[in-house]
């Protein structure tokens, strides 16, 4: 077991370097410019800036070579860097990409992982009981309302959401994470971040439901035609028991493979619903930086994200190890 | 450009008529099969106090888009105490739905019971006998019969277990359900000694194995020690040596003869195979497209089969003192299940039609006694 683990890791560094290398290249072709933005922000002050410094400048940053090789050799000497665990210093915030990334992951991470948790609570009994009853009323009217909400683009249903129970009924704060005009602490903060939380948790909530209840209903459906829950029944378990303990053990197998996509999402942060709240979550901030050609941070996060991603399908191929007697790891 | 018309294609009206009236039937009969009821609303007596099951006139529907598949169409036999009771027929005859209606397992919402009853004489712990009609049972209370009283084998020992748990889990599970109050080292106890019982080996080993580490013929054996566990009066079994090899066959058939004399009980052995029929059958249920059409002790089938198909079914076993090239095979197919004709199935694949064939569909007559056929041939002129 502990052989495989390494030799999966090994693997890992490998999968990394070849994300790492792909993402710098596509970066360094995209039609944004950092320095280019500096300037003409500077230019709109009134101030000019003389030919040597823009170029002082690119040379500064790094970016003054756009041919093959100058992005070629950007890209070693931000992986020599790397090699020294520095991610580098975010062009926009002036500060190292780690600590960009680790003060916004906070709340990224406390919404996706409530959001998870009733995602999981609400969809899979619901799978659960559609399947139960296929083709019944209750299967129809679970199925719709799911498929309303997988079909629902985040930024319009977040939008409404927001319309109806912040501005019309004023219920929840519209935007942000704190209310600025109080000055809570303790407890009565912790109440204001659940307040402001709320609409965007719920949002997620509606939105991820659907495919998870979906998936659930499929797959317990499938293990519900197999011949060993006739053979359960047969031996006199009780209905329930059926269900509960022999058709959801197999129906989890396909439900971890799952949980490999799951780990970088509860890190990443909901880019979109994060900026129809206006939250400062770590997706609000990748977008900016996007936006702004911030290299390291965009680097920093995709890479974080990589190695989320590569770390998840570790643990699902491990899961399934322990859910699955069939599977054999080595 | 002309139509073609085709007689199994149905129209969007048609389909949608067909969908409207399953829709209602099988309301009605989930309905029933959820009901709450106090148990003397399916108490019954039986016609004979020798028999353990009884099924009479028993009637299994699929209810399909395409129209209704009698699957089981009026289907009546009884199973004596202490009997092993072939039933045979080709694929799709109706004989695994005959034994999963006993054991309530017909796939709802499409499989339904319809009508008939299926009485079976259960002894209950404290030695009380009471007398169910299967057919009218509550799906909550199923469990009085299913398992403890009744066990079944399956056809596919290799998909038959769970995957996920070790044997010995499921065979544990057994005792648990039928004393609840036992402890985990008798559940253990039971489980090796019932693992004993069928032959296996190394039973310690097998316990703590999980399905996919054993071979077809053993998993075949953890089914039927399953199946002893609970001590049932009767052990459905369907097709038992179907996917498993010849001398794997004999091996599990042996078994099953040996067992029948070790519960006390009786055994509906379901198979197409009447080399297996003549080795461990007392009387013989043949079935054709839903129906018994003969049924009797298993010498007088054997010596002197009545209904043609019957006779058909004998020629085409393979024997090695005939030095023919070619099997007999009995012409034509089994009819279309959603149209069934009005008068004898078998009519359009028989050689000996009579005119009376064309009428309708013969009744059960007993030729010599306990042995019945369902055949013009043999009707008393009247």
């Amino acid at each position: 077991m502990l052989k495989y683990i390494i030799k999966r890791l090994a693997m890992s560094v490998l999968i990394l370097l070849g994300v790492s290398l792909i993402i710098y290249f596509l970066i360094r072709l995209m039609p944004v410019d950092f320095i280019q933005d500096k300037i003409n922000a500077i230019n709109q002050g009134g101030a000019t800036v003389s030919e040597e410094t823009v170029n002082a400048m690119y040379e500064m940053y790094g970016l003054g070579d756009n041919s093959f090789l100058g992005i070629l050799k950007g890209y070693f000497s931000w992986l020599g860097a790397l090699a020294t665990f520095d991610l580098g210093t975010s062009f926009v915030y002036g500060i190292p990409v780690a600590d960009v990334i680790f003060d916004h992951m906070g709340i990224s991470f406390a919404i996706a992982l409530i959001a998870t948790i009733f995602e999981f609570l609400i969809a899979i009994p619901l799978g659960i009981t559609a399947a139960k009853h296929q083709y019944s009323l209750r299967d129809y009217i679970v199925t719709v309302l799911v498929m309303v909400g997988i079909s629902l683009p985040s930024f319009f249903f977040g939008q409404m959401l927001k319309d109806f129970l912040a501005l019309k009924l004023g219920w929840f704060p519209a935007s942000g994470l704190i209310d600025a005009t109080a000055s809570n602490s303790g407890l009565a903060l912790l109440g204001d971040y659940a307040m402001h939380c709320f609409i965007p948790i719920l949002t997620i909530v509606i939105l991820s439901i659907g495919a998870r209840m979906r998936m659930t209903r499929t797959n317990m459906l499938e293990v519900m035609n197999s011949d060993y829950i006739r053979t359960a029944r047969a031996k006199g378990l009780k209905e329930k028991v059926v269900i509960n303990k022999h058709a959801f053990r197999n129906t989890l197998i396909p439900m971890v493979t799952s949980l490999a996509g799951l780990l970088p999402s509860l890190f990443s942060g909901a880019i979109i619903t994060e900026q129809v709240f206006d939250l400062p979550g770590l997706g609000n901030i990748a977008l900016d930086a996007m936006n702004r050609g911030d290299i390291p941070f965009i680097m920093g996060y995709n890479m974080f994200l990589a190695l989320l991603s590569v770390i998840g399908v570790l643990l699902a191929d491990l899961m399934y190890g322990i859910v699955d007697p069939r599977v054999k790891l080595e | 450009m002309s139509k073609i018309k085709n007689a199994n294609r149905l129209t969007g009206k048609e389909v949608r008529a067909i969908a409207k009236q399953n829709k209602k039937i099988i309301r009605k009969l989930e309905a029933y099969k959820n009901r709450k009821a106090e148990e003397t609303e399916y108490l019954g007596h039986m016609s004979k106090p020798e028999n353990i099951l009884e099924i009479d006139n028993l009637h299994t529907y699929f209810f399909t888009e395409q129209g209704v598949v009698k699957a089981v169409n009026g289907v009546s036999f009884d199973i004596p105490k202490n009997t092993t009771v072939g039933v045979v027929g080709e694929s799709g005859c109706g004989k695994s739905v005959t034994s999963m209606s006993v054991m309530r397992l017909v796939q709802g919402p499409t499989g339904q019971i319809y009508s008939g009853s299926i009485r079976f004489n259960a002894k209950l712990d404290n030695g009380e006998t009471k007398v169910y009609d299967i057919a009218k049972m509550p799906m909550d209370d199923i469990h009085k019969i299913r398992g403890n009283q009744i066990a079944m084998i399956f056809q596919e020992p290799m998909t038959s277990l769970n995957p996920v748990f070790t044997i010995g889990q499921q065979l544990d599970e057994v005792t648990f359900i039928n004393h609840p109050e036992a402890t985990k080292e008798d559940a253990k106890a039971k489980s090796l000694e019932m693992l004993d019982l069928v032959g296996i080996a190394m039973p310690e080993r097998v316990y703590d194995a999980y399905p996919h580490e054993l071979s077809g013929g053993m998993r075949q054996r953890v089914m039927i020690s399953m199946a002893l566990a609970s001590d049932p009066r009767l052990i459905i079994a369907d097709e038992p040596t179907t996917a498993l090899d010849v001398t794997i066959q004999a091996q599990i058939l042996d078994l099953l003869r040996d067992l029948k004399t070790r519960i006390d009980g009786s055994i509906m052995l379901i198979t197409h195979d009447l080399g297996i029929i003549a080795e461990m059958a007392d009387y013989v249920v043949v079935m054709y497209a839903g129906r018994v059409i003969e049924k009797g002790p298993v010498s007088e089938i054997f010596h002197n089969p009545l209904h043609p198909y019957t006779i058909g079914l004998q020629k085409s076993k393979p024997t090695l003192s005939s030095d023919s090239d070619t099997l007999f095979n009995i012409p034509g197919n089994v009819p279309n299940p959603v149209n069934m004709p009005n008068h004898c199935y078998f009519k359009e694949r028989c050689g000996k039609c009579i005119g009376k064939c064309s009428g309708e569909y013969p009744r059960m007559i007993e030729v010599t006694p306990n042995h019945f056929v369902a055949c013009h041939l043999y009707g008393k002129e009247d």
